[in-house]
């Protein structure tokens, strides 16, 4: 690969390869760039909020469960150590990952990104990059296991005298999971590399 | 689509790398060839003269599946003598009555609507390419498609059921009925047509056959 810097830019609707001076693609139309700055901020935004959502997720019970004239209230964290304890730690595991491990980890990849992207330099290996990116949207939407556990755990466990019921934690949850998704979605990728390396025999 | 110089017949040559976004030259490759991005070795396409046709019948198959999924219910079971069943009718119910009307939306869109929005996208874009139909909407479907495809989260509903089991496994009899393996079936198939569509390759074949 040489890297003669032609000038490339991805449109993001069709994958086709334009001239970075065009303003449409010229292939399905679509007005190339965008402004890099504006959506940064809007991704900033999405992730902050997103951040302060998952406070709350933590803070409020997930899970309500009604038995009788019981009820007990459970949060994420204590959910998980109630399956460990009740002997099914797979599970535990699973549910350690989706809302615990996965959110703290796209927080810290995307916050990662969004502070260096602005400070790459052209000759800068851009690989590790392109790899947070890839991760964070790959395992964003899986935190939302934890929300549709509890959806369906409210619809199955449902009768006269035993009621599970959704806490205020998983209407914050999945509030949290949305922004996050938003705000990857808002990140441009191609910022990453603005001037995309050339391909060899463009000729 | 307005006219096509020489650079872009160049520019038809090129094809970015998903994961690296690395610009690389569209090798001539036989049937079953894989492309490979010359950075990071990533997928870049496969040349399947069948991909359409393949395409087509996985989406038909996949619509069918999500009319079981969408009817039946899933799992069922019985906790102190009384009988409770999981349909996503059901779920949206239950929710909307106990006044949890975010996650409802929530189940609506990303398990409900999205894999049947996109099913029938997928089925309409096939379709129209295979019989190559002069239309002007070809390019507003595959905008659609490329924009809703990330919001299916049917395999996240999937996991979510067996977790959920898993919970009541001590409390209750389960039952699992038939649609849970419809469900399962969707989910490979919606994976397997994630990775058969290539959107560069589908924008090209729409310009080149369906563009009036």
């Amino acid at each position: 690969m040489s890297n003669n810097e032609a000038n490339l830019l991805v449109c993001l609707n069709c994958d086709s390869i334009n001239l970075q001076q065009s303003y449409q693609c010229y292939r399905c139309d679509k007005q190339l760039t965008q402004d890099g700055n504006k959506r940064l901020e809007i991704s900033w935004a999405l992730l902050m909020t997103a951040i302060i959502a998952y406070c709350f997720a933590n803070i409020y019970p997930i899970l309500i469960t009604q038995q009788f004239n019981d009820t007990i209230s459970n949060t994420i964290i204590g959910g998980i150590f109630a399956l460990w304890h009740n002997g099914s730690q797979p599970i535990a595991v699973i549910v350690f990952v989706a809302s615990i491990f996965i959110p703290i980890v796209k927080f810290t990849l995307l916050f990662y990104l969004l502070i260096t992207v602005k400070k790459l330099s052209k000759d800068d290996n851009k690989d590790k990059h392109y790899l947070f990116y890839n991760m964070a949207k790959l395992v964003g939407p899986w935190s939302m296991i934890d929300v549709f556990v509890v959806a369906i755990l409210s619809t199955l466990v449902n009768v006269t005298n035993v009621q599970i019921l959704p806490g205020l934690g998983a209407n914050a949850f999945a509030v949290s999971v949305l922004l996050m998704l938003l705000s990857a979605q808002a990140f441009d990728v191609r910022l990453i590399n603005y001037l995309p390396k050339a391909a060899e025999q463009l000729k | 689509m307005g006219m096509r110089s020489l650079t872009n017949a160049q520019l038809d040559e090129l094809i970015a790398c998903h994961n690296c976004h690395t610009i690389n030259k569209k090798p001539v490759m036989q049937d079953k060839h894989y492309a490979h991005c010359a950075n990071c070795q990533g997928l870049l396409y496969q040349a399947n003269k069948n991909t359409l046709s393949q395409g087509l019948a996985l989406s038909v198959s996949a619509l069918l599946m999500l009319i079981v999924v969408n009817v039946f219910p899933i799992v069922s079971i019985e906790i102190l003598g009384e009988t409770q069943f999981l349909s996503l009718f059901q779920l949206v119910f239950v929710l909307t009555s106990q006044a949890f009307y975010l996650i409802a939306v929530f189940a609506i869109i990303f398990v409900i609507l999205m894999p049947i929005v996109i099913a029938l996208l997928e089925i309409w874009i096939f379709s129209g390419l295979l019989l190559q139909t002069k239309s002007t909407e070809m390019p507003l479907l595959l905008t659609l498609l490329r924009s809703l495809k990330p919001w299916n989260m049917s395999a996240i509903f999937l996991v979510s059921i067996l977790i959920a089991l898993v919970k009541l496994l001590g409390y209750a009899n389960i039952d699992i009925h038939e649609a849970l393996f419809s469900l399962f079936i969707y989910v490979v198939l919606s994976l397997y047509l994630i990775h058969l569509t290539n959107f560069n390759y589908l924008w090209q074949y729409a310009e080149q056959h369906c563009v009036k």
